[in-house]
């Protein structure tokens, strides 16, 4: 009995222990860094029910071992299919590997699918159902076809995605470029009834650009701000971590580098159906350019500076609110949530048709403080 | 001799006796189950904003529910629920009563366990077969539960940190992102969030009517007033603490419309440099151990209650047949969409009737017919 205990217990571990169903070597997977979803053109469709082109790029693991600015490191695929998940499953007829999103760095829409309600909606919901992709990758909208940025070879970096996920997280010197990541951008667009921004992304040949917001509403396009107006919407909703602004004085413009940018938003009155509020904006910097021979180390001076600055700062976010007020009708600039947060009696009468109280009833006033803290190395 | 007697039993601890601390563990590994991740969708879809408020309230409320329980308990000391009903309503009925918990917590394990099944399916084992999972969770908690209630409650200590340390430690990286003024405005008709929520609340509080069988195996139960009190402070500071991450996270729209939130925000963390992200698969990983210990909790005292309706001396031989039970309940439900509509049926419904009248009516007609001890000797 005491062998055949024995045996029946290696046998089991024979079994038992050889491993398990889901098993997939490293080897074997191909690592999906970025994905660009277009809408499909008619001569593109290769059956009439096409509706997307897929492109996503993957990296040889082979050549990254010693990159020397040379030599493929990335391959980019092209998948033309009716439904999203499809389409990245119909790889599978064409390559011997596994696709992994677990790596998944960049997101990126192409202008038409972004115009086309239905298609970002499906797209939408296939990537915030599916278990596989997570939402730290950033999002993207291309003016032109998502596929221009696969054809980008980058000069420095090896990978193409690392390389657009790195001007994304330059926001932090160039406030310019908004960040938007993929679980803000679904918060955002769940939250705020469809309503978010896009940071804009251009392609050259061997460049990429990030370059303004284009703005959703409800689940389209609608056009988009340039790279100023998409800095000023960063001061506004108080997510601006540093970057430049310059200033004319006396026949010079000076510029003006700032790292903290503080905004806070606050109600001042109620007065019949008009709500008054403001943006007091707080912004600390230095100032490190100015002629050669002249002094920056005078009080006076910088205190003019910082008028000019202040009045800079107050008319580009006035004349963005104007933008966003009449030529967009959409609120993104987080009045709607600071009023449900703060007011939310106010917020109640007036949820119902809050596009039209955003455009008619809500006067919006800023104040803008500048420091000139620091001049740079000489006088 | 008495005395000596029970310093004999401090010594060499009998194999049917539990501590306070070990109760304690027991409370907060069967509440704390496969529901981690869920609860946070649950408290704001039907709590909004206020879900955590509200969420600490009904925590305060089932902390005097259980003590209602145990002074049931202390009324009987040394006996469990299926040997004091049968004081209390007379053998048959207490017997028949008895049987019909034992289905009803089979049905809540077989839940727990597909629950579970589902989850790591999607996550991690997307091929492995359901019934292999199923099968080889159930069948280590049969291990357990042949050992008797000490080694089921050692379980529960043993795992204890095993669980929490690395939870606690796991939420902590993504704490700087959390936007707290989503939890803002507070109080917002909490009243109508009240009531929606109450149905729910056996949902993120089942299990605590386990107190019932556990503590007439304590020494002295008089004892259990501070363990019981001390776990469900620390099930309920965990509950608020994930939604008020939740929430904060992601908005309560947001959080509302995914499954599992708390396992989105794990999935979202992403610390650059470190290389630490994708934790959910760890984290996963640990919350096996929740799931184990729920199912070896409930299932004990599903055996245990066997062995009291037939009357015999141990209950080791039940666990394998009940296993199948389990097994073949867990298996009923077709999706996770008639899953959890099954479930949201059976806690609303029938677990309030278990987790609420039955230990109170038990309470009052053991007042009423004088039964058992009136007074504990200590508080």
């Amino acid at each position: 009995v005491r062998t055949f205990k024995l045996g029946l217990a290696l046998v089991l571990c024979v079994v038992l222990l050889a491993g398990c169903w889901d098993k997939v070597e490293i080897e074997d997977r191909l690592f999906v860094l970025a994905i660009g979803i277009d809408k499909a053109k008619e001569e593109e469709k290769l059956q009439p029910t096409d509706r997307y082109i897929i492109n996503f790029v993957s990296p040889v693991v082979a050549a990254l071992k010693d990159w020397a600015g040379e030599g493929e490191t990335f391959k980019t695929y092209k998948t033309t299919s009716s439904i999203f998940t499809f389409g990245l499953n119909q790889m599978y007829e064409r390559m011997d590997k596994k696709l992994s999103f677990q790596h998944t760095r960049v997101l990126i829409f192409g202008e038409d699918l972004l115009k086309d309600e239905k298609l970002f909606k499906e797209v939408l919901d296939a990537v915030g159902r599916s278990h596989e992709f997570h939402r730290n990758m950033y999002v993207f909208a291309v003016p032109g076809e998502a596929e221009a940025v696969f054809k980008i070879k980058p000069k420095y970096t090896s990978l193409l995605a690392m390389y657009i996920t790195g001007i994304a997280e330059n926001n932090v010197y160039q406030s310019s470029i908004y960040k938007m990541p993929a679980y803000q951008m679904y918060d955002n667009l769940t939250n705020f009834d469809g309503n978010t921004v896009i940071p804009s992304l251009r392609a050259s040949e061997d460049e990429a650009k990030v370059s303004g917001v284009g703005i959703i509403k409800n689940y389209k396009l609608i056009g988009y701000l340039d790279d100023k107006d998409s800095e000023t919407l960063n001061w506004l909703n108080n997510s601006a971590n540093g970057g430049l602004i310059a200033v004319k004085h006396n026949e010079l413009e000076i510029p003006f580098i700032y790292n903290d940018f503080n905004t806070k938003l606050v109600l001042n009155k109620v007065e019949g159906d008009k709500v008054y509020l403001t943006y007091n904006m707080e912004v600390e910097g230095s100032a490190e350019e100015y002629i050669w021979g002249e002094s920056l180390m005078e009080q006076k001076l910088l205190d003019a500076v910082e008028k000019g600055l202040e009045k800079t700062i107050e008319d580009r976010s006035k004349s963005l609110i104007d933008k966003l007020k009449k030529e967009f009708k959409v609120d993104l600039i987080g009045v709607g949530p600071y009023l449900r947060k703060h007011h939310s009696a106010i917020y109640k009468s007036i949820e119902k048709d809050y596009e039209s109280f955003f455009t008619n009833n809500i006067e919006i006033n800023i104040k803008a403080k500048v420091s000139i803290r620091r001049v740079g190395t000489i006088e | 001799l008495r005395r000596k007697e029970r310093g004999k039993i401090k010594l060499i601890r009998n194999n049917d006796v539990i501590s306070p601390y070990q109760l304690a563990m027991i409370v907060i590994m069967t509440v704390i189950g496969v529901g981690v991740f869920n609860i946070v969708h649950i408290i704001a879809k039907f709590g909004g904003n206020d879900g955590w408020i509200i969420m600490t309230a009904l925590g305060v409320a089932h902390i005097f529910l259980a003590f209602l329980m145990v002074k049931l308990s202390c009324r009987f000391p040394g006996k469990t629920f299926p040997e004091y009903i049968q004081l209390i309503i007379g053998v048959f009925p207490g017997k028949i009563l008895v049987f019909i918990i034992s289905c009803y917590i089979l049905v809540n394990l077989a839940y727990e366990v597909r629950e579970f099944t589902e989850v790591a399916k999607m996550f991690l084992l997307p091929r492995t077969p359901t019934e292999v999972i199923i099968f080889a969770l159930i069948l280590v908690c049969v291990y357990v539960v042949r050992g008797g209630v000490e080694s089921v409650a050692r379980v529960a200590e043993v795992t204890f940190p095993i669980l929490f340390i690395p939870f606690f430690l796991v939420l902590i990286p993504g704490l700087p992102r959390l936007d707290l003024t989503n939890l803002l405005p507070f109080g917002n008709d909490i009243g109508a969030k009240f009531v929606r929520m109450i149905p729910h609340a056996p949902h993120a509080f089942r299990g605590i009517e386990f107190i019932l069988f556990y503590i007439g195996f304590m020494e002295r139960p008089q004892k259990a007033y501070k363990p019981v009190t001390w776990a469900l402070v620390f099930i309920t500071f965990f509950y608020t603490l994930v939604s008020v991450i939740g929430i904060s996270a992601f908005g309560v729209k947001s959080a509302a419309k995914t499954i599992w939130p708390l396992l989105n925000y794990i999935r979202n963390i992403n610390i650059p440099g470190l290389f630490l992200e994708r934790l959910d698969g760890v984290i996963l990983s640990i919350w096996v151990i929740t799931v184990f210990t729920t199912i070896i909790l409930g299932f004990y005292i599903v055996t245990y209650s066997a062995s009291k309706i037939l009357n015999t001396k141990e209950q080791k031989q039940f666990a394998l047949p009940l296993m199948i039970f389990i097994y073949y309940l867990a298996l009923q439900p077709a999706s996770l969409a008639e899953l959890y509509m099954w479930g949201d049926w059976i806690f609303k419904y029938v677990n309030s009737i278990f987790m609420y009248v039955v230990p109170i009516v038990a309470l009052v007609i053991a007042a009423i017919r004088r039964l058992g001890v009136k007074k504990s000797e200590d508080f």
